[in-house]
């Protein structure tokens, strides 16, 4: 590892374990047991990062100085709590399905092939290089993306010197607390402000969303299709960008956008209660992580809400009909029929009307509509940003097609896509086409849902192609 | 690893991989071929207008350097050693006078060893209906060696060319850099293949829009490699699926045994796209030790690509008193507001608050000296040499004794107000 010598190496080890460790329990608590380890690990290294906001932001209310061992302490005694909490608890909603790997490791006696172990070797090869490109990247290079040195650093780099969530100096509006206090607090872990090192989180995002997915597809199939997913998520190019350019918010929001419809997902087989709260702490992430955390918060609650109602025709038309009056109220209040001004309490003004949205907390959006769509056949199916990710997901939905009882295992997550796909369109053709047509933000909010295209094709082909007919008969989760 | 849930055998797994490999050859054979064949109909420009037009070659020690701090010749090569001082890059232009048709000649074909990311290299041409003007076109860098260049990718490669030059700006960072031969060459299939693997291999290091997009291609590229890929895919699924079917196994085998063909083509053309991607990665990486990697915090911050700012801000910052801990920044012309002067600010922090910047005008100036004790004008990169009692004059503000100029480069200007107050008031103009 090559870190500055200033930067205390025991400092960041405890600031990435420990929190980690944390994260791990508090996971373990509001999933229930039964799931793979990987997928714990996913959801802690974001929920540890989690509880060492919400610490630092107590310590900073109270007005106690922002060290780094009293909030590692505040952490760990986190971690002992949840500890005890785990193990007290009666896993009242236990897994219960049957997995696909324990049948067939009862039906076949014999282990992986050859060729299992070298398809299972390539991957671990390339994801070792890719995790040296990064990692070199990253511990290499000073802070270099653009919004990172031009807006949130500033403001971190006076958090970090005057021990406060405080700045005189204010030069950022379009980032929440994410990403700037997890790299507080690894600047507070290695007891320097601008090392190169201190930008190691993000790193460990990009291995949690791997895990995170390779986690949820390990649910359903096995070792090689699992990593099969995880790598297809691993290799996509723009993902790794954003890895190895540490510093923008957006890994963070993919993550948690990922995690939070990944928890959407296991709600019907987990307790609704523990893995809801789950849930509301990731929408409050991404709501935290940026302004672009807005839609993305909006669509796992419209996830949650799909999830949770028990479909009937005359409410799944009531719920129809809502984007159509949605549309409907658009279409008027744009051509100047209705005007919307309403203040909200402790949010601020909520303002709608021919010309513009004004958002509370947010920012005022001027209407600018363009139908130009070039450059979204650009961000989706030209550039390599994604490999062969969209052309498989459009492949994979004609097998949806044919193969109608695959449709209700990635509902959620495809639920997800579309519910997401559907602000940021309204997003770019509505309010701001110019940041679509430059590609200077297209790409980025796609990225929150790279995890889920990767999930959702492993996730089809394997149910589609890959999986026995006696395995398919046999799950049902 | 369990393995165990996957049902398929050494020997599935081999037959698998030869259908898929024979089926993604025959793909591939299909889709170049067609794409050569339909490639003179879509693209008719790329025809030469003449049926007598050949190839036309230069070596290198045809170029005369126009140019250029040191070099030479060896055998039919110019080899060039060291670049003449310039801006904004070091330069060495190597010229040759030609009489010839653009409309004949669809593609460049050029041998040059010892390019890297920090030289980048350019065609040059006149042409008799541009007179003195020269026209150019940047040379993609997807490595040392034999390469191609589309010459239609520039509208301006039109009528009769008069002069060719190459041009090479940058650094040399140690070594040379060795010319051995160009050649024009009218519209053929290897040289369009050669331009396509050229523009889809082109390294060029990360770049602030880098964050943006990753695009996969040069500017400019004939084709992006993602929709041919998938393209690909599919014609070899389809092939792959035609040959079940003719072997009549699609009713006899269950579903899952097609699986493993299709998951290798696809798993084959995803790990092709991302061969690409690692290359690029791998060079990047490359890039990224030459710049960084044995150094110091503040050598490798001295090696950024804003190496030059961060010394600027060093320099006033070692300037200042210590009880200074915020200054203004000025700026002269609109556009410069991105990125240096933010730059600056950033390697300011955390010693000293860059806390106003602004475009320079008579009041901003007035408002500066009164309130804060120290100022930064921050000068155009082009035009560095500045006179900054003639600014100040035209900014109808008149030096006094005791202000003083404390440092001058081509980044800027920090000038002490001694007339000031100690203290900022927050006041903002």
């Amino acid at each position: 590892m090559i870190v500055e010598t200033s930067a205390s190496i025991v400092g960041i080890f405890l600031s990435i374990a420990l929190p980690w460790f944390t994260g791990n329990l508090v996971s373990r608590y509001f999933l229930g047991p039964g799931y793979p380890a990987s997928l714990y690990l996913g959801h802690g290294y974001l929920l540890g990062n989690v509880a060492v906001i919400v610490w630092m932001g107590l310590f900073d209310v109270v007005g106690v100085p922002l060290y780094f061992w009293p909030i590692l302490m505040a952490v760990l005694a986190t971690g002992v709590i949840f500890t005890f909490l785990v193990n007290r608890k009666v896993p009242t909603h236990r897994v219960t399905m049957p997995c696909p790997q324990q049948i067939h490791k009862a039906r076949l006696k014999t282990g992986p092939s050859i060729a299992q172990w070298m398809v299972a070797g390539l991957l671990a090869v390339l994801t070792l290089i890719q995790l040296k490109f990064i990692h070199d990247e990253i511990l290499l290079r000073p802070t270099f993306p653009w919004d990172a040195w031009r807006g949130w650093e500033p403001e971190t780099l006076q958090h970090f010197n005057s021990r406060s969530l405080s700045a005189d100096m204010q030069t950022v509006s379009n980032y929440g607390a994410v990403a700037s206090q997890v790299h507080l607090w690894t600047m507070l872990a290695a007891g320097v402000d601008k090392a190169a090192v201190t930008h190691i989180p993000w790193l460990l995002a990009y291995i949690a969303i791997g895990l995170t997915v390779y986690g949820q597809l390990r649910i359903r199939f096995g070792v090689l299709q699992s990593a099969l997913g995880s790598f297809a998520c691993l290799s996509l190019p723009y993902l790794m960008i954003h890895a190895s350019l540490a510093g923008y918010a957006d890994i963070w929001l993919t993550l948690a956008f990922t995690l939070g419809v990944f928890s959407i997902a296991l709600i019907r087989k987990q307790g609704r209660s523990s893995v809801l709260m789950l849930v509301a702490i990731y929408i409050i992430t991404t709501l935290l992580s940026k302004r672009a955390g807005l839609p993305m918060g909006l669509s796992l609650l419209a996830c949650m809400f799909f999830v949770l109602v028990r479909w009937t025709p005359a409410r799944a038309a009531l719920v129809a009909s809502v984007p159509l009056f949605l549309s409907a109220f658009l279409i008027a209040t744009t051509k100047g029929y209705f005007h919307l001004n309403i203040e909200l309490p402790l949010l601020g003004l909520l303002e709608f009307n021919e010309s513009y949205i004004r958002l509370p907390l947010l920012s005022k959006y001027t209407f600018d509509v363009s139908l130009n769509l070039w450059p979204y056949v650009e961000a989706v199916f030209l550039y390599a940003n994604w490999h062969l990710g969209t052309f498989l997901l459009v492949a994979c939905s004609l097998a949806l097609v044919f193969r109608r009882e695959i449709v209700a295992r990635v509902a959620v997550h495809v639920f997800a896509m579309f519910s997401a796909l559907v602000f940021i369109l309204g997003f770019f053709l509505a309010l701001d086409p110019d940041s679509a047509q430059d590609q200077t933000a297209l790409s980025r909010t796609l990225l929150y849902l790279s995890p889920l295209l990767a999930y959702t094709i492993t996730s089809i082909a394997c149910s589609a192609f890959l999986t026995s007919p006696r395995a398919r008969d046999s799950v049902s989760c | 690893m369990t393995g165990a849930d996957t049902p398929i055998s050494n020997r599935e797994f081999l037959r698998a991989l030869l259908v898929a490999v024979v089926a993604l050859g025959i793909s591939a054979a299909l889709v170049i071929g067609g794409y050569l064949l339909a490639f003179p109909l879509l693209h008719s420009e790329f025809l030469p207008q003449r049926d007598s037009a050949s190839s036309f070659s230069l070596k290198g020690k045809d170029f005369t350097p126009v140019v250029a701090a040191d070099g030479g010749y060896e055998g039919d090569s110019i080899v060039i050693t060291a670049l003449a001082e310039g801006r904004p890059d070091d330069q060495a232009i190597l010229m040759r006078k030609v009489r010839l048709r653009a409309s004949d000649y669809a593609f460049l074909r050029y041998d040059l060893e010892g390019r890297h990311p920090g030289l980048r290299v350019m065609l040059f041409w006149k042409t008799v209906a541009g007179g003195d003007t020269p026209h150019y076109s940047e040379l993609d860098n997807p490595g040392n060696g034999l390469q191609y260049h589309n010459l239609r990718r520039s509208e301006e490669w039109d009528g009769e060319i008069t002069e060719l030059a190459i041009g090479f700006f940058g650094d040399l960072r140690g070594g040379q850099t060795e010319l051995r031969g160009v050649r024009l060459e009218p519209y053929g299939a290897r040289s369009l293949l050669g331009t396509i693997w050229g523009e889809w291999t082109h390294f060029k290091p990360w770049d602030q829009k880098s964050i943006n997009r990753y695009v996969g291609v040069s500017e400019g590229a004939l084709l992006y490699p993602t929709p041919i890929a998938a393209f690909w895919l599919a014609v070899a699924a389809c092939i792959a699926l035609g040959w079940y079917w003719a072997r009549k196994r699609m009713r006899a085998t269950p579903t899952y045994r097609l699986a493993p063909g299709l998951a290798i083509i696809t798993s084959i053309a995803w790990l092709a796209l991302h061969g690409l991607w690692l290359h690029k990665l791998w060079l990047q990486n490359q890039e990224t030790r030459y710049l960084f990697h044995g150094k110091s915090v503040h050598e490798r911050r001295l090696a950024d690509w804003d190496g030059e700012y961060y010394e600027f801000a060093q320099k006033v910052k070692d300037a200042l008193p210590d009880d200074v801990d915020r200054l203004a920044l000025l700026f002269i012309e609109r556009d410069m507001f991105e990125p240096f002067p933010q730059r600056l600010r950033y390697h300011f922090m955390p010693d000293v608050k860059l806390d106003f910047i602004r475009q320079i005008t008579p009041g901003r100036v007035r408002y500066i000296a009164s309130e804060y004790s120290y100022l930064l004008i921050m000068h155009n990169p082009d035009t560095p040499h500045l006179d900054i009692q003639s600014l100040l004059d035209e900014y109808r503000y008149e030096l006094t004794g005791n202000d003083a100029v404390l440092i001058q480069n081509g980044v800027g200007t920090l000038l002490r107000f001694q007339a000031a107050p100690a203290k900022h008031t927050g006041e903002r103009a």
